[in-house]
């Protein structure tokens, strides 16, 4: 569905309208310099041919004995005045840029990411959407290097252009067109040698994938210990020298191809040229142009084609470069964004009713056909081998992720807005003012296209992000993959409530110690501070696992909930650890509604209801002894858990196992 | 210095124009040549030239001379401007060719280098760091110094040759210039230092920035950004950060604009100063109209790009100077001594292994992981090593495995040091299953064979094979090339066969589209992905096809739940039957299976016994025991 529209409606002109006045909104005041330095520099350029001639000429009249000294003074001040504006101005020129090109770009990503806090967290699931947002950064950062360019060519090449040709016209009419005309072939060089090198990057890519490959398996930290070990090195080394070897003799055999081309047309391009320089020494035979002016413009016929060739080389092809990752930008700030209802006020707490999701680019769903209810002060248990989609439901529970069919309500609020689908939802009706189309084909409403002015839009986002926050105010958790943040302690807690202080009252270091504290971390034992750096990238200090856990803990509790979902680690934990955590995720569900995800199905027994999830499906629900007493599932992983804490002999155990081995042969 | 022999010096700036020159020698002299002639052209030729043909015409129009004199400048004004138009082709031709030179012979031997280092340097964050900055970009590196050199190169020849031709006419000039150029020039050097030192200050609000850049936007942090809506507070973060690195870059760009601009300027003003010199001759008759002409021309047109071409080029050679420090650096790292050699054929002989008193810690410092090691195994049984996370459990594979040798202690098998016998022979010894297994990029088979490099000669014929593959990899036919290598070879493919379904792969193979041929992971087009458990029991058929008499499963905890780790051990045990095994977990349970468990703690063994023996003496072990078994009574 997107390939024909994005064809539609990212064309050059249009990603130009939209660049330009972003980047102005970003920076006017060096905007406006540019623009005027651009034209002044060229008027300067334009000026020195002129100069040069009438130097030229009183020098030929001085050598003739018709002047003297102070004759020749006066002009060649006037040429020596133009070139050291120009120089002055080129500098301020470039000095600008590099000013205007940080400028914009952190004005540009700002908006980025603020978008993307607006952008459902499913789609970070998605390699495709990955990989968009990957080249939509790099736009970011190309796009105010585009609109200089752009500005570039419509103030400084164009009025150095006319100023010249005009000259030149004034001087011999067929001149310029003899001029225009060799440009031809250098125009048609870099056209062939674009698609050159587009054949070539096309061709060449998988093996540069394939050759970096190799080279990952030979040399990065994930395999460097076993391929050293499994002595794997000349295997591999082969494999990659073979694909250097293609690959590098693959971009020779290219540039030689357009080498060689690009020789026969600048070969042509100076035959051009030469029929210029005979009119011209033709004119100045026939008197109609003085030696000076032959000399003058002869000497610049070699900017004036550098100029050209810039233009051409080095400007149109990184507009041609870039114009794929600016389009991809812009594509993902015209997403579709996530709307949600507040949450309301209703007792009856969480509820989802047949409830489906499959994750972007993937075949099975996560989860299907789900029914739930979740009363208030309830803690529900979630248990399931790898893979049964326990993560994915809770992601559903809390309103991250919206459901492909089926409904969830966050005390009665839907977690997908009806009004979605009816007209805009009040809460971006700032930021969609247009059309009411479905979400999954919306693509106009972006900040930075519907207020036409970023200005306006980065001022309006906070006011959006505010709402996102509002979102899933009540709602919190201790994800499996909790983050480590590289920030200070107090930091790392606030994080998950950085609404609450509005950024007027630093925040509350009682709050925040007494979430350590119930969370298990008593960090001044350690000799830390609430602001302490918690990471040695950034001279700080190094936390074990466990103690990253507490944080993490600490952080769901921080903020003000009143259902929190809690998923169990599996990696990097030690059974001392584990009961711990189990204790310590008891403690927190008291009185709260409450999801606890986890393996160890002994820890579940102390949850209300346990809920049995197999292949995206909850295939039973029950009490710990009601669920023991039917066999099913539960019973299943009941049983292979207990056994090796059962009392029994120990022979016995060990053919238990191998029974199960026997069973599921090649079960994954 | 060529690329075959380990280097023992320190490389220089200058380096750039020698590893170039060792790897392409015609094409960096060709460069050089075209890069100087270049620099002439538009300067000294064209002066020379617009000279002779200016006076020529002036004559002419006087009528001093026959019109026919004018052919012969006008020809030669002509070839020079085509010989400038037409060099810059060729000079990128002859950088294309050593480009492609340079990385046959350079990057390759950076990657051998880089997988022989002394293991330390890959585990140490500094070195990893020095490492990963010498490898990204070698090629490009060196170039860009290369063409620096040669772009002030001809900077100098711009200059000299002008130099020259004022100096053949007015003496005197040229201690004007001299006098304007030796400052511009100690102040461009001084802009390139300066600029080098200022943005390594910056540097770390800008790593500071994209970080949290990263927390914005990546996929790792989704759940919590969303769930917390942090965004908001954290982009006003990342911005501050962000311009504080930019103003802190402002100020070192203003100050290399005023110096670069400066110098040009003052070019500008030795232009000047040279043109009015120079008009006195010519009122006098000592210099003829069209000589003038020619030099002033060419000075001004040299003022448009040299001032800034000057100051990039010398930008580009301290860049360089930096890379080559870093290359120093990597080089002289240290090579682990038969780090690249395959396993020998055949094990040594063994019936014991034992650890003596062992004290070990990471050469980047912090504690001792191991404090007295000492336990011995024995041939043909089944061992597990638990204990808590960071106790020292893997650290122990890496003593054995060679890729540490810097204990204390002795670690001998059968009453030999460890450390005394060849690297082949101790990766013959050993066969581990890793935590963080390495998932290879190439076909089933391979994957599985390199478990045992030295009995399925993959390394030899089938590398060669592989390469066969790898002409396919542009995605011409995706089918039709594998099914025919597939056919051939499937047939001398019957140990791995065996082991992948030994280890439960049979239907995976059989879901393949070509069988054990199938390239895996995402190197080539057609390549498939696995699951997570589907490259676990990869990992393990590995294992299987080793014929290393002692195999070691390391927490293969990373992608399980606590059944499916069960059942991974309880089918290595089975599959292990009359080898000696080391299972590592800090999971009880399935360690019940073992003939003996070491508790490992505080790096020395803390208990050691059957399961039972452990339980029944109530140490650390029983407790640990205890908490988990207290869920399910």
């Amino acid at each position: 569905m997107k390939g024909a529209e994005s064809q539609k409606s990212y064309s050059f002109a249009r990603l130009a309208r939209r660049v330009v006045p972003l980047c102005y909104s970003a920076a006017p005041g060096l905007n406006w310099l540019g623009w005027i330095f651009g034209v002044i520099q060229a008027l300067l350029s334009a000026a020195t041919i002129v100069l040069s001639k009438n130097l030229f000429d009183a020098i030929g009249r001085a050598a003739a004995g018709e002047i003297g000294f102070w004759g020749c003074v006066s002009p060649l001040l006037a040429l020596a005045a133009a070139t050291f504006g120009f120089q002055i101005f080129n500098g301020i020129v470039n000095f600008l840029i590099s000013v205007y090109i940080d400028k914009t770009c952190g004005v540009i990503k700002r908006g980025l990411h603020d978008k993307l806090q607006r952008v459902g967290p499913e789609r970070f699931e998605d390699t495709a959407f990955l990989d968009d947002l990957n080249r939509a950064g790099e736009g970011a950062n190309a796009i105010p290097f585009f609109a200089f360019i752009l500005q570039g060519i419509l103030t400084f090449y164009c009025v150095y252009f006319a100023f010249v040709g005009a000259y030149l016209f004034r001087m011999k009419p067929l001149l310029l067109f003899t001029l225009l005309i060799a440009f031809l072939p250098a125009l048609l060089a870099q056209v062939v040698k674009g698609r050159v090198f587009t054949a070539l990057e096309k061709q060449s890519a998988p093996l540069r994938r394939e050759n970096e490959a190799y080279q990952r398996a030979i040399c990065d930290r994930e395999f460097l210990k076993e391929t050293r070990v499994l002595g794997a090195f000349p295997y591999f080394y082969r494999l990659f020298t073979e694909t250097l070897r293609l690959l590098t003799d693959k971009a020779w055999r290219a540039e030689r191809k357009t080498a060689l081309l690009e020789l026969l047309l600048n070969v042509s391009t100076f035959a051009g040229m030469a029929a210029s320089a005979y009119l011209l020494f033709d004119a100045t035979m026939a008197g109609e142009v003085t030696v000076g002016a032959f000399a003058a413009v002869y000497a610049s016929l070699g900017s004036i084609f550098d100029l050209m060739r810039e233009i051409i080389t080095t400007h149109f092809g990184n507009l041609n470069r870039d114009i794929g990752k600016i389009a991809n930008f812009f594509r993902l700030m015209d997403a579709p964004e996530r709307t949600r209802a507040d949450v309301g006020a209703e007792p009856a707490l969480v509820e989802a009713a047949g409830v489906s999701f499959t994750y972007p680019g993937r075949d099975a769903p996560a989860v299907r056909d789900v029914t739930l209810r979740l009363a208030r002060g309830e803690t529900v248990a979630i248990v399931g081998e790898n893979g049964a989609g326990k993560t994915t439901l809770v992601r559903l529970l809390t309103g991250l992720y919206q459901p492909d069919s089926g409904r969830v309500t966050i005390r009665g609020a839907d977690t997908v807005p009806a009004a979605v689908n009816a007209t805009a939802s009040p809460m971006y009706a700032t930021a969609s003012p247009a059309n009411a189309v479905p979400t999954a084909v919306r693509t106009t409403p972006s900040p930075v296209r519907a207020t036409a002015s970023p200005a306006t839009a980065a001022s309006s986002t906070p006011t959006a992000a505010a709402g996102a926050a509002a979102e899933y105010r009540g709602v919190s958790g201790v994800f499996q993959n909790y983050q480590r943040y590289k920030m200070s302690l107090a930091e790392n807690v606030e994080i998950s409530d950085t609404a609450a202080p509005s950024g007027a009252a630093p925040a509350d270091s009682g709050k925040v110690d007494g979430a350590l504290r119930a969370a298990g971390l008593d960090y001044r034992a350690e000799g830390w501070e609430l602001d302490t750096m918690l990471s040695p990238e950034f001279d700080g200090v190094d936390l074990s696992g466990g103690q990253w856990q507490r944080v993490a803990i600490a952080r769901g509790l921080y903020r003000a909930n009143g259902f929190i979902v809690l998923d169990e680690p599996t990696a990097a934990i030690d059974p001392i650890e584990e009961t711990r955590i189990y204790r310590q995720f008891q403690k927190i569900a008291e009185g709260k509604c409450a999801v606890i995800v986890t393996h160890r199905l002994g820890s579940a027994r102390l949850a209300h209801r346990i809920i049995v999830m197999d292949g995206g499906r909850i295939v039973d629900v029950g009490t710990h002894a009601e669920l023991l007493s039917r066999p099913g599932r539960y019973a299943e992983l009941w049983r292979a858990q207990s056994k090796w804490y059962d009392r029994a002999d120990r022979e016995g155990a060990r053919k238990n196992g191998r029974w199960i081995v026997k069973q599921q042969p090649g079960k994954d | 210095m060529d690329f075959k022999s380990p280097p023992d010096r320190e490389y220089t700036a200058a380096d750039a124009l020698r590893l170039p020159f060792r790897a392409a020698p015609l094409a960096v002299l060709l460069h050089a040549l075209l890069s100087v002639l270049h620099a002439l052209m538009p300067t000294a030729v064209l002066a020379v030239t617009t000279a002779a043909f200016v006076d020529t015409a002036g004559g002419i129009l006087r009528g001093l001379r026959p019109r026919g004199d004018i052919y012969a400048p006008l020809a030669l004004l002509l070839l020079g401007t085509g010989l400038f138009m037409t060099a810059g082709a060729l000079t990128a031709l002859a950088a294309a060719r050593i480009r492609q030179r340079l990385a046959q012979k350079l990057r390759p031997r950076i990657v051998r280098t880089h997988a022989a280092l002394d293991y330390r340097h890959i585990e140490d964050a500094a070195g990893l760091e020095l490492v990963t900055r010498v490898a990204r970009d070698p090629v490009t590196s060196v170039m860009d110094g290369f063409t620096g050199f040669m772009r002030l190169a001809q900077v100098a020849v711009c200059v000299l040759s002008i130099l020259a031709l004022i100096v053949a006419s007015v003496w005197w000039a040229a201690l004007v210039i001299a006098l304007f150029s030796t400052p511009m020039f100690y102040l461009s050097l001084l802009a390139g230092k300066k600029n080098y030192q200022a943005s390594r200050d910056a540097e770390k609000f800008k790593r500071r920035a994209e970080y949290l850049g990263e927390v914005l936007t990546g996929r790792a942090a989704a759940d919590e950004r969303t769930l917390f809506g942090y965004g908001r507070a954290v982009n006003a973060r990342w911005f501050a950060q962000y311009e504080a690195w930019r103003l802190l870059r402002l100020r070192v760009t203003v100050k290399n604009f005023l110096i670069t601009k400066g110098s040009s300027l003052m070019l500008a003003l030795i232009a000047l100063a040279v043109a009015l010199t120079l008009v006195v001759p010519v009122t006098r008759g000592r210099m003829s109209a069209g000589m003038f002409i020619g030099i002033v021309s060419a000075v001004f047109g040299m003022i448009q790009q040299l001032g800034w071409q000057f100051s990039s080029s010398l930008e580009q050679i301290s860049r360089v100077g930096e890379y080559m420090r870093d290359l120093t650096a990597f080089w002289a790292l240290g090579e682990a001594p038969g780090a690249l050699d395959p396993p020998d054929a055949e094990a040594p002989p063994f019936k014991t292994l034992e650890f003596r008193s062992v004290r070990f810690r990471y050469p980047t410092g912090g504690p001792y992981i191991l404090d007295g090691l000492t336990f011995s195994l024995t041939r043909g049984r089944h061992y597990a090593f638990v204990g808590r996370n960071g106790a020292g459990k893997t650290t122990i594979t890496k003593l054995l495995t060679g890729l540490y040798t810097e204990y204390e202690g002795e670690i001998l098998v059968d009453g030999k040091e460890l450390r005394t016998y060849p690297a082949g022979g101790l990766k013959a010894l050993f066969s581990v299953v890793y935590q963080d297994f390495a998932r290879y990029p190439v076909s089933m088979r391979d994957n599985i064979a390199l478990g045992d490099v030295a009995g399925t000669g993959v390394g030899k014929d089938a590398g060669a094979d592989a390469s066969a593959g790898a002409h396919t990899g542009t995605g011409a036919g995706a089918g039709h090339p594998t099914q025919e290598a597939g056919g051939a070879d499937e047939g001398d493919s019957g140990r791995e066969a065996e082991a992948a379904l030994l280890a439960g792969l049979g239907e995976t193979v059989a879901g393949l589209r070509d069988g054990l041929m199938t390239p895996l992971g995402k190197a080539k087009e057609e390549g498939q992905e696995l699951s997570g458990g589907q490259w676990q029991r990869l990992a393990i058929a590995r294992s299987l096809i080793s014929r290393a008499p002692v195999k070691i499963l390391d927490e293969p905890t990373s992608a399980l739940d606590p059944v499916s780790e069960s059942r991974v051990y309880e089918e290595f045990e089975k599959l292990m039957a009359g080898r000696t095994t080391i299972f590592i977990s800090h999971r009880l349970g399935s360690t019940k299976l073992a003939d003996e468990i070491l508790v490992i703690d505080g790096g020395r063994v803390a208990e050691r016994g059957t399961h039972d023996e452990l339980v029944a003496s109530a140490g650390g072990y029983a407790r640990m025991y205890e908490s988990q078994r207290e869920w399910y009574v």
